[in-house]
């Protein structure tokens, strides 16, 4: 049999037809959770270099106009009781914020463990104040994680409340695991927090899963260190650095109260930034 | 924002077919909700996905997707660290016809992959070698040789083969 008549062989074989699919629900699901934050950065930059264009002033005025009729627009969407999906959690409980979370996993909206949510952390970001990292369970397994801001607003719920703290992020959320970066001592993903003007601050955050009682997480490369709470979960504030204020690499290892390295994770890249 | 994102998602979101058919093709117990979290992915990291074809990083992404359910529910062994991706031997097939089957089983699974890209998802060689994180040049290669390997096997089952079998493979 020639290399030809297989190849012809082998795409008759072919067992699964690609018939179209039609899913509007699943489109409204996803473009409604949490997006690509560095698309928000790019258009910002964008709109950067359009105010410095000789055209500013004419377009100003039009998108002044347009900005007075969106306006109208959203009142009249309120007074006939159009509901702006990220304004519904803003005032939840954690269990309701994760039950119906917009992050990653809107397609199946897992159901919650009962009793698993619960506040893990208090950490301190400089210049933007105190946290809160949440965490639950859903029924198949998955991590679900939040953050709470210190206006007491959900970290990625409202856009004002992600602007005035420069959250880039895609929580909350519950994830499986192959979103975040998975190996078998490190589980944790990234979220973004700073003030204009100051130092941002990546914030990786997740479990440290060791045979023996982690006590700690560092980032060989930054130095930076975090107190391993009860479940294994750990924050890890990471400044940003370099021309771009971005943090191309972590490296963390998780150590015992005897600073006995448990574990050590590869290199990994972050894309986070803002 | 999410106008221009979801202007730039809708071309991503038209190969939601090609998911779905491509995680059956491997043998997805539920490629749908495969081809869903492929495209949750592919929203959170729009700025990653290509905006010529994105069919490669789709692709690449779904397989990740599926390896790492199968790692999941314990059909893999060890763990990622320094292991080529493309390489894990953890693709399980659809039916197919048992002769084709078996041969395509006893390539090696970058092999088996190579073909498959190129005969079922249609990928040209070099969307197909994106798909696999390596160059255009050696994909070609590893496809010449699972291509001329595949032939030299199935060659060989019909010359060990009954007479009236060689005619019904042949017909198959």
């Amino acid at each position: 049999m020639s290399e030809t008549t297989v190849m012809q062989r082998l795409r008759a074989a072919n067992p699964v037809a690609e018939v179209p699919v039609d899913a509007p629900e699943l489109w409204q699901q996803i473009v409604t959770s949490s997006g690509d934050p560095r698309v928000e950065a790019a258009r910002r930059r964008g709109l950067r270099g359009w105010w410095r264009s000789g055209r500013a002033h004419r377009s100003a005025l039009l998108a002044c106009g347009v900005l007075v009729a969106a306006c109208g627009s959203a009142g009249v969407a309120k007074v006939t009781g159009v509901v702006d999906p990220f304004a519904i959690f803003a005032h939840d409980t954690p269990a309701q914020l994760f039950d119906a979370s917009p992050g990653y996993e809107s397609r199946l909206q897992p159901k919650l463990v009962a009793g698993s949510v619960r506040l893990v952390e208090t950490f301190s970001v400089p210049r933007v104040g105190t946290v809160q990292y949440w965490t639950a369970r859903n029924v198949k397994g998955w991590a679900c994680s939040a953050f709470k801001l210190p206006n007491g607003e959900w970290a990625g719920t409202l856009d004002a409340s992600s602007e005035r703290y420069g959250f880039a992020g895609t929580v909350p959320g519950c994830h499986g695991p192959w979103i975040t970066w998975e190996g078998p001592y490190f589980h944790y993903d990234s979220i973004w927090l700073g003030l204009a003007g100051s130092r941002p601050y990546g914030i990786l955050y997740g479990t440290a899963r060791t045979a023996a009682s982690a006590t700690e997480v560092r980032d060989l490369l930054s130095g930076a260190t975090a107190r391993v709470v009860q479940g294994g979960y750990f924050v890890l504030l990471i400044p940003a650095r370099g021309r771009y204020n971005r943090i191309p690499y972590v490296h963390l290892e998780a150590l015992d109260a005897d600073r006995h390295v448990l574990a050590i994770a590869p290199a990994d890249h972050i894309t986070f930034g803002p | 924002m999410r106008g221009s994102a979801e202007l730039r998602f809708s071309a991503v979101f038209a190969h939601l077919a090609l998911l779905v058919a491509y995680a059956r093709r491997r043998g997805a117990a539920d490629p749908e909700a495969i081809a869903a979290e492929v495209m949750a992915i592919a929203w959170r990291r729009l700025c990653d996905v290509p905006v010529d074809d994105p069919r490669p990083w789709l692709i690449a992404t779904a397989r990740n997707v599926l390896l790492a359910e199968r790692r999941k529910h314990g059909r893999a062994e060890a763990s990622l660290d320094g292991v080529d991706i493309a390489a894990e031997d953890v693709v399980s097939l659809i039916d197919l016809d048992p002769e084709l089957d078996g041969a395509l089983r006893r390539l090696s699974a970058s092999e088996r992959e190579a073909l498959l890209l190129v005969a079922w998802e249609d990928l040209s060689p070099s969307a197909a070698a994106a798909s696999l994180g390596i160059s255009a040049a050696a994909f070609r290669v590893r496809l010449h040789r699972a291509r001329r390997r595949l032939a030299a096997d199935l060659a060989a089952r019909r010359r060990l083969a009954p007479s009236h079998l060689a005619h019904w493979m042949e017909e198959s």
